[in-house]
């Protein structure tokens, strides 16, 4: 893709306007909300199972310090793949991918595009090549995953999250045996760390260290993905500055729930909530996303220990009160995620939250066409000088 | 056949797409809204066809079909140009520029002739691969693909001073 193409697309296409789609469908379709309830459920049973799980691996007493003796060194976690760490399996089913994207038409293509994106760090070095090639459909297809890959990267620092895995981390010595042999690639021992979560995260990076580039390649897809959750954990409370503080930017007036960051430049349009000069919080700013929140009251943020039952609407905004707790959910990229925060001090200066995540993430119901997909600002009815 | 709830599926997914396209076509917001509730008004009565290989291109040249039907009679308003775009989420301090930026895209756009304004549209924002505008348009990959090509060229030439 040329810069020209890049400028172009930087513009999305329009919105279909909601009255259109109101004048062939009517009455309204209840589907979005009824799928959510659903949703509750089976999120519920899921977290119950995967507690028990947990529970029959755990068995207090028998842990053993954290920490390796040797601090080992994690540049390898940086590295970027090589197209030598791939399996020969996979690099078959990538180069077939890669023609598809590049020759097939329709739901083929789409279908291939879809498969790379989940396997990008697997493919990145042969996508990297394809983004330079000579087909101008592979090239543009290409560069857009390899921009989808260094998104994803910067998002998600495996170094800085595994180091806040091994302060907390209680490792087995039994793991050890078993995140050897998942690092080797076994898969049934990695089937059994993934079980286990986060903890086993520190394990996987200490057999990994010293082993050959194609086993610290299927060390860091593992890694990734243990260490997921511990975007989602509790975390110590955070101040978000009244955004006229920081004349009207995002910077320390916006958070991100699901990356757990303030650092609004590494995410993006991945913020979640913003403290605007109205006194409101304003949910996921950005358009395609969706929000709900419930009050949960005067609680100790402790004590909300499941989503509330009821009481949820949809919502971009609320003004908060000093020491509720609100649960929101956010719904993004099919993915419904799930937050609790009390509110403290809030002044027109600056608001404190204390948060913790609250349930997994879990695949959210399509966002609702007939409610629009705008951002959160242009439905607020609070104050707003600058639009 | 798709049932209802596919149709929604369908406008979820490809509606905004074609609602710009559709301006893009004609100018004019309100006639391609009126395009648009057709084509979806008769896809909820008769169904998506069970051999259709690409749907968004199969939609891209359902509106162009519609849109064609409503302009015949009556050439293209070249005084309206009417925006098929939005902002991208941005930081307010750019959204001055960003507005003028997307003026000046829309004006090229809609400057360019017919035929590679479509192309340009479909490849760019329609994301259609050059068999797939082929078949919307009816013209040869080649000719599809040439059409594109001397339509970025024409724009990059009237966007130039803002682009370098």
């Amino acid at each position: 893709m040329n810069d020209l193409e890049r400028m172009l697309r930087r513009f999305p296409p329009l919105e279909a306007p909601d009255r259109v789609w109101n004048r062939l469908r009517s009455p309204r379709s209840s589907l979005p909300r009824r799928y959510f309830k659903e949703g509750i459920m089976v999120a519920a049973a899921a977290g119950l199972l995967a507690w028990l799980a947990f529970a029959l691996v755990w068995t207090p007493g028998t842990t053993i310090p954290a920490a390796p003796g040797v601090q080992e060194s994690d540049a390898w976690l940086d590295r970027e793949p090589a197209d030598s760490d791939v399996s020969s399996e996979e690099r078959i089913v990538i180069e077939a991918l890669l023609a598809d994207l590049g020759g097939a038409t329709g739901s083929r293509r789409e279908a291939a595009e879809k498969l790379l994106e989940a396997r990008l760090e697997s493919a990145i070095p042969f996508l990297r090549k394809a983004s330079k090639g000579n087909n101008p459909e592979l090239r543009t297809s290409a560069a857009s995953l390899v921009d989808e890959w260094e998104d994803r990267r910067r998002r998600m620092s495996l170094p800085k999250l595994l180091a806040e895995a091994r302060k907390e981390a209680k490792t087995r010595e039994e793991w050890k045996a078993v995140a050897t042999r998942a690092v080797a690639g076994d898969a049934t021992a990695s089937a059994e760390l993934r079980k286990i979560g986060w903890s086993a995260a520190p394990v996987v990076a200490s057999a990994a260290a010293d082993s050959d580039p194609s086993s610290q390649h299927r060390a860091r897809i593992l890694l990734r993905e243990l260490l997921l959750p511990l975007l989602h954990r509790g975390h110590p409370a955070v101040t978000l500055l009244c955004r006229k503080k920081n004349e009207q930017e995002y910077k320390s007036s916006s958070y991100s729930f699901r990356y757990a960051t303030q650092d609004a430049e590494a995410v993006k349009n991945e913020i979640d909530v913003v403290y605007n000069p109205c006194g409101q919080l304003h949910f996921t700013p950005y358009g395609g996303r969706e929000t709900y929140l419930a009050d949960a009251g005067k609680v100790a943020l402790d004590d909300v220990k499941e989503l509330p039952k009821q009481g949820w609407r949809r919502a971009n905004c609320v003004l908060p009160v000093e020491g509720r707790v609100y649960v929101v959910e956010i719904r993004a990229d099919g993915v419904s995620y799930t937050y609790k925060f009390e509110v403290r001090n809030p002044t027109a200066q600056s608001i404190e939250l204390r948060w913790a995540g609250i349930g997994e993430p879990r695949t959210a119901p399509a966002i609702d066409p007939l409610r629009g997909k705008n951002g959160a600002f242009g439905s607020c009815i609070g104050k707003h000088p600058e639009y | 056949m798709a049932g209802p709830a596919s149709v929604e599926r369908l406008w979820q997914d490809h509606a905004g797409g074609l609602l710009s396209y559709a301006v893009a076509l004609m100018g004019d917001l309100a006639a391609a809204e009126d395009v648009l509730q057709s084509v979806f008004a008769r896809l909820l009565e008769k169904g998506l066809p069970s051999t259709v290989e690409s749907e968004r291109a199969y939609l891209c040249r359902a509106i162009r079909n519609e849109a064609l039907n409503a302009l015949r009679g009556e050439r293209r308003r070249e005084d309206r140009h009417d925006s098929f775009l939005r902002l991208p989420p941005q930081d307010p301090r750019e959204e001055a520029e960003l507005v003028e930026l997307r003026r000046r895209i829309e004006s090229a756009v809609g400057a360019l002739p017919e035929d590679q304004r479509e192309a340009v549209v479909l490849k760019i924002w329609e994301n259609l691969s050059f068999p797939e505008i082929a078949s919307v348009v009816a013209v040869s990959e080649d000719a599809a693909e040439h059409r594109y090509y001397r339509g970025l060229d024409a724009l990059k030439k009237k966007l130039e001073p803002s682009h370098e």
